[in-house]
């Protein structure tokens, strides 16, 4: 705006106009304040409890009244894993695994003992960030009064953070070491056992419910193969070794299934959609900051 | 600091002190000094005298995300520890006396509330640091190296720990943890105060497990004067609890918009429950809580919500209180020494503490407030070295 060309007779008016530009941009910042935010909070509520629903959260003691889904794991080109898995809220009720051995007909069948579970640490602590936004939400309802930008914006930062850490906990499932997944306790979850030389690990990706198989082979103690134990990953590819009770294993193959969980990808637009409001509304605000900020000349 | 040059990072800054959004606090034991944390990472060490006075003394660097929470570090009294966690899951082990970060750690998951336990290994008094946060479990930290040493597990309904305490037994080397989980689950955990030299680092599973129905807890409390009673704040009411059968003896709900954050006991028939805006309520206890009245658990088994008991006290609004642009902090504590304060303090995002007085019968007297900003502005250097 500083334009040497200007007369210094037109200065008065410029600084004249200015002071009514600013008394609208005090106006508007009002009204982003006091009926905007509240709009979008509410809009943001409501998207927000959406998803929380989805979640299905147990009421305590009443755990096994939550709805029960079967998803049906399998590939289309190779049918050497299938999985029938039953969720339930947060955790597997059921795993019904086929495993056809490599290089034979015979198919290996395993299920989970009576009464066992395998909780999905993923879907339990999306769910809980998705209360905690909410739970930041909740005392900023109409009655509330904002009085700067800088608190809509520091609500809308920490409605954020929880929100990316929900996306994340179903985008990025845990890195295990290959020791870690077979001694985890789900290696003892099945009925018949678990043979020694197959591993199965569960895991959300995205919004996809994933099973994999590990099939291993002993590694001899005088093999010429350079041994080197497999770092932590979330999907191992064959030829992977590590080392249990002194006994060293190869990753023969490798077997991935998987399955769209509905709910949890509605729920990952919810965190879209919502991200987008908050980032919104802060983008409003800071519209404003910047006007508090510019001095002309 | 690699070699043999020793660098001391100095930290300047102009006429302005740097914004203190104050999201943690702590009342070091022997009340002099005044910790808090502010939501860009930065700790701050107030100096606090006997005559309950604060300055800003020093200010600590080297947290990249919001403090979570503070707590002491040290079992002896010489030395003067505190840890703090992050957001992002640091937590770093600091020495209060010169500002030196001795330890760091980085977790997975962050935080929301850590408890110093002491502990005794044959004669030696050690430390270790329960933690609980956004993951299903309580951490058995060691107050040392910041090792993770074992786990409180739930084998039923296992789920976030919103909030826990500590009891500490008088009678038997066996203390207990009590938390609250965030779908309103009460956990109860046995931990032992005193180990032989070879410990055992299996995961602990809770003694029990009782659905209180208390969801969005915020705080837990143990009456340390009837040595019976829990107080469980939540955002929408509080309740006491029996400590010995965990039933309902009372249940109050918050009378209009305002958000419970938490409370303590601050005499055997009195709480003080503070809000989210920063104004706090002292109550006397029906009787039905009282351990020494004819009608105790008189309401043990009734369904139906209590009357609001009477009001001691409130301390309201202040009008000189600048915009604040998040929830103030606020937290009590008791003086390990004479003359026994019963204080209650108060962080806002102004970078401003507040501390009240709550003598045993007469009103609060306001006592002091400083604000961090005011007292560190000027052209000062200061350097807290930190690694």
């Amino acid at each position: 705006m500083l334009n040497p060309q200007r007369s210094l007779s037109e200065l008065p008016k410029m600084s004249a106009a200015s002071q009514v530009e600013r008394a609208v941009l005090e106006e508007e910042f009002n009204w982003l304040l006091k009926e905007e935010v509240h709009a979008v909070l509410k809009q943001l509520q409501d998207v927000l409890k959406e998803a929380s629903r989805r979640f299905s959260m147990p009421t305590p003691g009443l755990e096994s009244q939550l709805k029960q889904e079967n998803f049906i794991l399998g590939s289309s080109t190779m049918d050497q894993v299938k999985g029938v898995l039953t969720l339930q809220g947060e955790a597997l009720t059921q795993a019904d695994i086929n495993l056809k051995v490599a290089k034979s007909s015979q198919v290996l069948h395993f299920q989970f003992r009576e009464d066992k579970m395998w909780k999905l640490q993923q879907i339990q602590d999306a769910r809980n960030h998705v209360n905690q936004a909410l739970g930041l939400l909740g005392s900023r309802d109409e009655s509330y009064h904002f009085k700067t930008g800088a608190e809509v914006n520091k609500l809308m930062d920490a409605v954020m953070l929880q929100l990316t850490r929900a996306r994340n906990r179903l985008t990025t499932p845990a890195s295990m070491t290959l020791p870690e997944l077979a001694t985890s306790g789900l290696m003892k979850m099945f009925t018949p056992p678990m043979p020694g030389d197959v591993m199965v690990n569960f895991y959300i990706n995205l919004s996809k419910l994933c099973l994999t198989v590990y099939q291993l082979h002993v590694l001899p103690p005088n093999t010429t193969k350079n041994y080197r134990p497999a770092g932590s990953s979330v999907l191992h590819n064959p030829g992977a070794m590590f080392e249990l009770n002194n006994n060293r294993f190869e990753v023969s193959q490798v077997h991935k299934v998987e399955c769209v969980v509905p709910w949890l990808n509605d729920t990952l637009v919810f965190f879209t959609i919502s991200l987008q409001l908050c980032q919104q509304l802060k983008d409003k605000v800071s519209v404003f900051s910047s006007f508090w900020n510019y001095r002309p000349f | 600091m690699s070699g043999n040059n020793l660098v001391l990072p100095i930290v300047l800054w102009g006429r302005t002190a740097p914004t203190h959004c104050i999201s943690s606090l702590l009342v070091m034991d022997n009340f002099s000094t005044v910790i808090t944390g502010c939501h860009d990472g930065q700790i701050c060490i107030w100096d606090m005298t006997p005559e309950l006075e604060i300055c800003p003394r020093a200010m600590l660097f080297g947290h990249t995300a919001s403090i979570t929470c503070l707590a002491k570090a040290s079992a002896c009294s010489d030395k003067q520890y505190i840890v703090s966690a992050s957001e992002n899951g640091e937590m770093c082990l600091w020495d209060v006396n010169d500002g030196r970060c001795i330890e760091f750690t980085k977790l997975a998951c962050a935080h929301t509330g850590i408890q110093f336990y002491r502990f005794t290994i044959g004669t030696e008094k050690e430390g270790r640091l329960l933690c609980n946060g956004h993951y299903p479990e309580i951490l058995v930290v060691d107050a040392t190296s910041l090792e993770v040493l074992y786990y409180l597990v739930s084998k039923i309904s296992p789920d976030w720990i919103s909030s826990m305490s500590i009891i500490r037994s008088h009678r038997t080397q066996e203390d207990t943890v009590v938390a609250v989980s965030v779908t309103g689950i009460l956990k109860v955990w046995i931990i032992t105060s005193e180990v032989s030299k070879i410990q055992d680092l299996d995961p602990v599973f809770e003694e029990e497990s009782k659905p209180i129905y208390c969801q969005g807890c915020q705080s837990i409390s143990f009456c340390t004067f009837t040595q019976s009673s829990l107080l469980v704040v939540c955002s929408k009411y509080w309740r006491v609890f029996d400590a010995v059968d965990y039933s309902l003896l009372c249940s109050v709900s918050s009378e209009s918009d305002q958000a419970w954050t938490g409370g303590e006991f601050i005499a055997a028939d009195r709480v003080i429950i503070w809000t989210e805006d920063g104004c706090s309520y002292i109550y006397k206890l029906p009787a039905s809580c009282l351990p020494a009245s004819e009608h105790y658990r008189s309401d043990v088994g009734k369904t139906k919500e209590g009357s609001i008991p009477p009001l001691v006290y409130s301390i309201a609004d202040r009008q000189d209180k600048q915009l604040l642009i998040c929830p103030p902090v606020t937290r009590f504590f008791f003086g390990r020494r004479e003359p026994f304060h019963k204080l209650l303090i108060q962080g806002d995002s102004a970078g401003r503490l507040s501390l009240w007085s709550v003598p045993d019968n007469s009103p609060l007297q306001p006592l002091s407030t400083a604000a961090g900003r005011d007292q560190f502005s000027g052209d000062k250097a200061v350097c807290p070295y930190c690694d």
